[in-house]
């Protein structure tokens, strides 16, 4: 906005179209009924000014309200409407008593100076007057008038900028209230000054509570302080953060930790420089993010399991059929040995081939193999069994083809999960199953075995740590039982059981107890969705120094509690 | 002797078939073949009564095979062993294979579907019926039913209890879904005899694939006519036969069990109508003229009657020994007498069905028959129940 007075120069600088620029003389209109007085003015300034005339009061008027010019130079004494009479009708008109006005009196006559400037006249002029006077005085009031459009432009725009200021303001104000991100702005120094509703929900603090606090210490994670405080001191600095982005954690005021998507940035105003944080809580987004990686690696491990376990099936077979094989002929030969062997004792002892038969059947011990071959065919053949077991379990555990609900039975489920899942649990724990006859589970049952995966793996490294101090082998009970239209899957376990200051937090996303590595904390998490999309619970029972039970209940239909359609 | 024909493209995998094969050498002639050509230039030389193939091979593979050996040799016993289950794939082979068994699959298991499978074959002496049945791949389906099971099939939100609504209505839907949902490709542990838990087993997705090997009627569009009344009535007589025998059965599990086994137990006369139409027309004949039983006619006329034919065809398929008793045994008197619960009840409803459903036919049972199989004092008490079905159904 240009500020500066007007110039002084008379003149005012127009640019045209053609970029030149044109010099448009100030309007000037005289008014007096004296022909000489006219063209002496307009001779004396005729080329600074543009003048107009008028030779009575009336005619002067008219030609004001026609286009208002930027000074008027009026006698006093006019036949008809006078000089005086003129100043009146003028003022009363709020934008032609902004035109300066000269009165101009002969020395003789009554309208005296105080009189015309009380009556409104910017300027009075004694006849005679000198040149010098009138370019003088006319020069005073162009340079008042010209002030004067001066400021009116200067208020209009500030009458626009303020409206545009108060849009921006209320656009603000609705961004703020109604934003979907938290937003916190805080001094230079990080102290809370105000935050929106959305942030009031997302960190559980109310309104002024929170103002006056560091945002560091009660909305961020201690994990994710010192990094968001780099990040803050470099926006402050350079205006944009200049860290590489990170996994970050907001904290509730429950002191629940949360991810976050946290942006900043510096506000500069006349009063002084802040920061502006914006906060989204990601918890929502990585669960789905989680879950969808989650399926996609079911899928692929599914497809994968398909493809192994054809090329295991195949020499599986052959395997356990030759196995048999083996074990058929070696009882036959075994036989027809021992049938030799009584021909040879009827034989002639002394004889060198009878003598010599009897020392290989000895070198053989062959009571020794006829005795152990079939024992050992026995146990490959078992071998081949429990492979066979395993590869059914892996392709049975993932359901690569399963997109929609089945009806499924929850027990076999269980058995292939305990399979697949052996490795965890072989050297911490034995398994004792206690299936009930519960009917078929509509479900997706490759979700579900997840769920079951989830819990007796959790199970497994808590006995581990048990383990690990006792030294004693633990327990995993597996019951299933079903009542009205419930199926209820319990896992025990004789862990250390769950303390009771985060039994209400095992839940929650991202609440880990396990060290980096051994759990992501999104396991049980991800159960309860599962079992929560089968409209039924999951909840669990613990006891410190005894161990932890969870327990699955599912609706037979996979709808509803009562067993019934929703 | 059984002559058995074994196809697989490992080497090993036949050397150790006929390692484990030899215990049976007495009783099995096993032959092997690397592939499908081979198994087919076998065939051409060889009479052979089973052949166990497996499914993914190169070249001809385990369906092109099956669909090769019913059109050339229908006879022919079909079954699958492989380790590959790919959902598509079995649905599309369970159409050709009578039987369809996973590797690794120990041999005790092998063996008792072998066996099952040579019986079955010796009880049906004709051999033009085993070639009518071998030839089959489904029965055909009522096309309005198939349409509306499309159709149902189609909707994203279809609820399976729906779907297992439309099944019932359809011998050949029931059968097929029955068929699959106890082959080994599923594994479950118990067999399933109930049309509506087959369905809810299988679930949405294998029933789509599924639904695409159906086969549809041509003769109920009227195309080609002699039996478009014949056999609509006979739909209509299965349905009404299940419903009663559902009715009749006092507990929850049998209830399913009668109402499968009522539907399919004329499986057998829309095999004969279908697949020999001129002869089965001579059958109706001879019953119209001599008014006997139209079972007496097949026997005379072909040398074996639709009871014996569904049994069999079911008996292919292995469909649980529950269904196929009383589909075998509906005609044969003394059986009925013998046979268990399932068996009277079936013989029973047939009877009760056949004389509720409009026209109306003479009693199909013998006053004496009838005390002996339910007691005068319930026999009332049920020819309600099929007045009420023969309403239901037509309402």
């Amino acid at each position: 906005m240009k500020t500066g007075m007007p110039s002084v120069e008379p003149e005012q600088r127009t640019p045209t179209l053609d970029g030149a620029v044109q010099v448009v003389r100030p309007r000037v209109l005289c008014v007096d009924d004296s022909a000489t007085v006219r063209t002496t003015v307009e001779h004396l300034l005729g080329e600074q000014y543009q003048f107009d005339f008028a030779c009575d009061g009336a005619e002067a008027l008219e030609q004001v309200r026609r286009g208002a010019p930027d000074a008027i130079l009026c006698d006093y004494s006019m036949p008809g409407m006078s000089g005086m009479e003129l100043l009146v009708e003028m003022q009363r008109d709020p934008v032609l008593a902004r035109i300066p006005f000269i009165a101009m009196t002969g020395a003789a006559e009554g309208w005296t100076a105080s009189q015309s400037i009380e009556a409104g006249a910017h300027d009075f002029l004694t006849k005679p007057f000198s040149p010098q006077e009138l370019r003088a005085r006319i020069g005073a009031a162009i340079r008042s008038r010209l002030t004067y459009k001066e400021l009116e432009r200067q208020h209009q725009e500030l009458a626009r900028m303020h409206s545009q200021l108060s849009l921006s303001e209320a656009r603000s104000w609705a961004v703020f209230q109604s934003a979907s991100s938290g937003i916190v702005i805080m001094s230079v120094d990080g102290t809370i000054e105000e935050f929106n509703p959305a942030a009031e929900k997302m960190f559980g603090w109310k309104g002024v509570d929170g103002w006056g606090f560091r945002f560091l210490d009660i909305m961020v994670a201690p994990r994710s302080r010192q990094y968001v405080e780099a990040v803050i001191a470099s926006v402050i600095e350079n205006g944009a953060p200049q860290l590489q982005p990170q996994d970050l954690f907001g904290l509730r005021r429950n002191g629940q930790e949360f991810p976050m998507e946290f942006r900043i940035t510096r506000l500069d105003s006349i009063d002084g420089r802040r920061t502006c944080a914006f906060v989204r809580d990601m918890t929502e987004a990585k669960q789905l993010q989680l879950e969808l990686q989650q399926s996609q690696k079911l899928e692929a491990v599914g497809r994968l399991a398909a493809g192994i376990a054809h090329e295991i099936n195949t020499p599986i077979q052959f395997i356990g059929d030759n196995t048999r094989f083996l074990d058929d002929a070696f009882k036959q030969i075994i036989s027809l040995v021992q049938s030799y062997r009584e021909l040879i004792t009827k034989g002639d002892r002394a004889s060198d081939e009878v003598h010599r038969a009897e020392e290989l059947a000895e070198q053989a011990e062959i009571d020794y193999l006829a005795e152990q071959v079939p024992l050992t065919v026995g146990r490959t053949l078992e071998g081949v069994r429990r492979v066979a077991t395993i590869v059914r379990a892996m392709k049975e555990f993932a359901h690569p083809d399963q997109k929609e609900m089945v009806a499924t039975d929850l027990n076999r489920a269980l058995q292939a999960t305990l399979e697949v899942a052996r490795n965890e649990y072989k050297y911490v724990a034995e398994v004792e199953t206690a299936f009930g006859p519960i009917p078929l589970v509509t479900c997706y049952a490759g979700d579900l075995n997840q769920v079951f995966l989830n819990i007796i793996v959790n199970a497994a490294h808590a006995m581990a740590d048990v383990q690990k101090t006792s030294g004693a082998l633990g327990k995993l009970r597996i019951e299933t039982s079903h009542q009205d239209g419930i199926v209820v899957v319990s896992i025990q376990d004789t862990g250390p059981g769950i303390p009771e200051l985060i039994r209400d937090k095992i839940f929650d996303p991202f609440f880990t107890t396990k060290e980096v590595g051994r759990g992501t904390g999104q396991g049980l998490t991800l159960a309860r969705t599962i079992v929560e999309k089968h409209h039924g619970e999951l909840t669990f029972q613990s006891t410190v120094g005894v161990g932890t039970a969870f327990f699955v209940r599912l609706p037979i239909d996979g709808r509803s509690k009562q067993g019934g359609g929703t | 002797m059984k002559r058995l024909l074994f196809v697989d493209d490992e080497p090993a995998v036949l050397e150790g078939l006929r390692n484990v094969l030899r215990s049976e050498r007495q009783r099995w002639n096993a032959s092997f073949a690397l592939g499908g050509e081979e198994a087919l230039a076998f065939l051409e030389a060889h009479p052979v009564d089973i052949v166990v193939t497996d499914m993914r091979m190169p070249k001809m593979d385990g369906h092109e095979l099956l669909k090769q050996v019913r059109d050339r040799h229908p006879d022919v016993i079909r079954i699958v062993l492989t380790g590959y289950a790919d959902l598509a794939l079995v649905t599309q082979t369970s159409s050709v294979a009578h039987q369809h068994l996973l590797k690794p699959c120990d041999f005790d298991q092998l063996r008792s579907v072998l066996e099952r499978a040579a019986a079955l074959q010796d009880l049906m002496t004709q051999e033009q019926i085993r070639k009518i049945v071998g030839g089959l791949g489904s029965l055909p389906s009522a096309p309005q039913t198939y349409y509306r099971l499309t159709q149902a099939l189609g909707n994203p939100d279809v609820e399976v209890a729906e779907l297992a609504a439309l099944v019932e209505q359809d011998v050949a839907m029931s059968s097929r879904v029955l068929q699959f949902v106890n082959s080994a490709y599923f594994g479950f542990a118990k067999h399933i005899s109930s049309i509506e838990s087959a369905v809810v087993c299988l679930g949405l997705n294998t029933l789509r694939h599924l639904a695409l090997t159906f086969e549809v009627f041509e003769v109920f569009r009227g195309g080609a006519g002699q039996f478009a009344e014949a056999l609509q009535s006979m739909e209509r007589h299965a349905l009404l036969t299940a419903r009663i025998a559902r009715k009749m059965a006092n507990q929850q599990e049998l209830a399913e069990v009668a109402f499968a086994a009522g539907l399919l137990h004329d499986a057998g006369k829309l095999v004969l109508m279908t697949r020999m139409p001129a002869k089965y027309q001579e059958v109706l004949d001879l019953a119209e003229q001599e008014q006997r039983p139209v079972h007496e006619a097949e026997k005379e006329l072909i040398g074996s009657d639709h009871a014996e034919v569904g049994a069999y065809l079911l008996g292919l398929w292995g469909l649980p020994h529950a269904i196929i008793e009383p589909v075998a045994f509906h005609h044969s008197w003394e059986q009925v007498e013998a046979g268990s619960q399932i068996v009277r009840t079936i013989c029973f409803a047939d009877a009760l069905a056949h004389e509720a459903m409009p026209p109306g036919k003479a009693p199909v049972l013998t006053a004496s028959q009838w005390k002996t199989l339910q007691g005068d004092q319930l026999l009332s008490g049920y020819r309600k129940i099929a007045a009420q079905e023969v309403n239901t159904l037509a309402g």
